[in-house]
């Protein structure tokens, strides 16, 4: 309807303009039509659009739905796994509450008298179930991890001096029969923390059972300070080191150096069901070393502040 | 408490019971331990004790009642409310111990039991300590 602007001639205007303006009037009528149809065109398509629209909708609810099932299906599997998981460690620990303590109690001699050979041998049964043990912790812990079932039980305000100082007799113990010095260093000003207290003693004390293992003379220092709100805990021990090309190593499930290997005893689950456990808190854990030149294992744990709502 | 603090155990596992008991009776030489190796009656058969326990070790998977149910009855119970009750179970993942905890057990020992540690341990435990020795 642009061009409505009527051109009035000289000659007979009345006629012409009479004529004009029904042409115009026509003219006017067609657009019209020509414009409802447009609208009705239009309104089909809205109309489509808005079907589109929620058709999209019911499919996004269906989507949500089966997001929802899956995400069902997988915790259920997951409980279904843990339960599995729970259950072999408790079939497997009741049998070696037995191995372990009959032999014990025989080897004190409890039973009558033993001599030195057989209390060697039951000696022999007893480091065999407590490896075992150990074993079965660590396979079943690796397992919990890869099948997605590891849960922490986050605590707030975790004191991590007085973990320390328990992961510190434990360490003291470990090398009672060797020339080696272990000594706990903890910065004044150290907050508390938020953490699993059981799974970060049992990343402690991995790490101090290895550089006990592995340190023969001279000195293991435990150390733990605030760097921007992260708690570093540190391990260093004057042990033979981890050569560079063997340090990725460490970190994979059922690898040990040749150092690791030598010692035997190990499974080699240790440094990466901690690394996992570190993780699982939000931090890391690396490692520095050169051949020869000991080691130094580190675990850098967030401080989160205790959540002020309930929710979290 | 005499010298020889009284203790019950209630587990139904004939060889956890028998290590105890030789623990208890045997390396350290207590006058005052009873064992039940089921938990039918349970409340009634603990008020029959003479002497009364100081501190009890609930086995977990126990019939007819369980260590929690047994725990509650305890807890209900206006002579047992304060003795100090020890979860003694092969079940320590973390889930298992987290319960323990919500339960109101006051410690917890891991089967295998460790019982080089034990008499400390269980000295602690008399003393009001918190205890959860689940690593071992
Ligand atoms: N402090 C250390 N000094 C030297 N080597 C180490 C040290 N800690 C770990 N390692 C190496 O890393 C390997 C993996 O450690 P870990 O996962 O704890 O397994 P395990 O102790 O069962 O062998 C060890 O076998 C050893 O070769
Ligand atoms: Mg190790």
């Amino acid at each position: 309807m642009d061009n409505h602007t009527m051109t009035v001639s000289a000659v007979s205007p009345e006629m012409d303009t009479v004529d004009e303006l029904k042409l115009k009037i026509e003219q006017l009528q067609k657009e019209n039509a020509g414009l409802r149809q447009d609208l009705a065109d239009a309104n089909i398509e809205i109309e489509a659009v808005v079907d589109e629209f929620q058709r999209t909708q019911v499919e996004i609810e269906q989507a949500k739905k089966d997001v929802e099932r899956a995400k069902e299906q997988a915790e259920r599997a997951n409980n279904v796994k843990s339960a599995f998981l729970a259950s072999m460690s408790h079939e497997l620990r009741t049998p070696l509450n037995s191995i372990i303590n009959f032999s014990k109690f025989v080897a004190q001699g409890v039973m009558g008298p033993v001599n030195d050979e057989q209390r060697e041998a039951l000696g022999e049964v007893i480091d065999s179930g407590k490896h075992l043990l150990s074993l079965i912790n660590d396979v079943l812990d690796m397992s919990k991890i890869e099948a997605g079932a590891l849960r922490l039980f986050m605590e707030d305000n975790v004191n991590v001096t007085t973990l320390l100082e328990s992961a510190l007799s434990t360490a003291k113990s470990l090398v009672a029969d060797k020339p080696v010095d272990v000594t706990l260093e903890i910065e004044k000003t150290l907050p508390l923390i938020r953490a699993d207290r059981q799974r970060l003693l049992q990343v402690m004390l991995n790490i101090l059972s290895n550089a006990c293992k592995f340190t023969e003379k001279g000195s293991i220092r435990i150390k733990a300070h605030n760097n921007d709100d992260t708690v570093v805990l540190s391990v260093t021990d004057s042990g033979p080191g981890i050569a560079k090309e063997d340090q990725a190593a460490v970190f994979e499930p059922f690898k040990q150096t040749d150092t690791g290997l030598r010692q035997g005893g190990g499974t080699g689950l240790g440094m990466p069901i901690s690394r996992k456990l570190a993780e699982a808190h939000g931090g890391t854990l690396w490692l520095e070393s050169q051949k020869g030149e000991g080691a130094t294992f580190f675990v850098a744990i967030p401080v989160t502040k205790p959540a002020t709502s309930p929710s979290a | 408490m005499s010298n020889y603090p009284a203790i019950l155990y209630v587990e139904d596992d004939a060889r956890s019971a028998r290590i105890m008991k030789m623990l208890l009776t045997g390396t350290m030489n207590l006058q005052h331990v009873n064992i039940f190796e089921e938990s039918s009656d349970f409340i009634e058969r603990v008020e029959a004790l003479s002497p009364q326990p100081d501190v009890i070790f609930l086995d977990i998977h126990v019939k007819p009642y369980d260590g929690f149910e047994m725990l509650q009855m305890l807890r209900a119970h206006p002579n047992y409310r304060n003795v100090p009750v020890v979860a003694l179970t092969a079940s320590v993942m973390n889930e298992e111990v987290e319960q323990l905890r919500v339960a109101g057990f006051d410690s917890c020992f891991a089967k295998p039991l460790d019982i080089d540690q034990f008499p400390d341990r269980l000295q602690r435990v008399l003393n009001g300590e918190v205890m959860w020795y689940i690593l071992s």
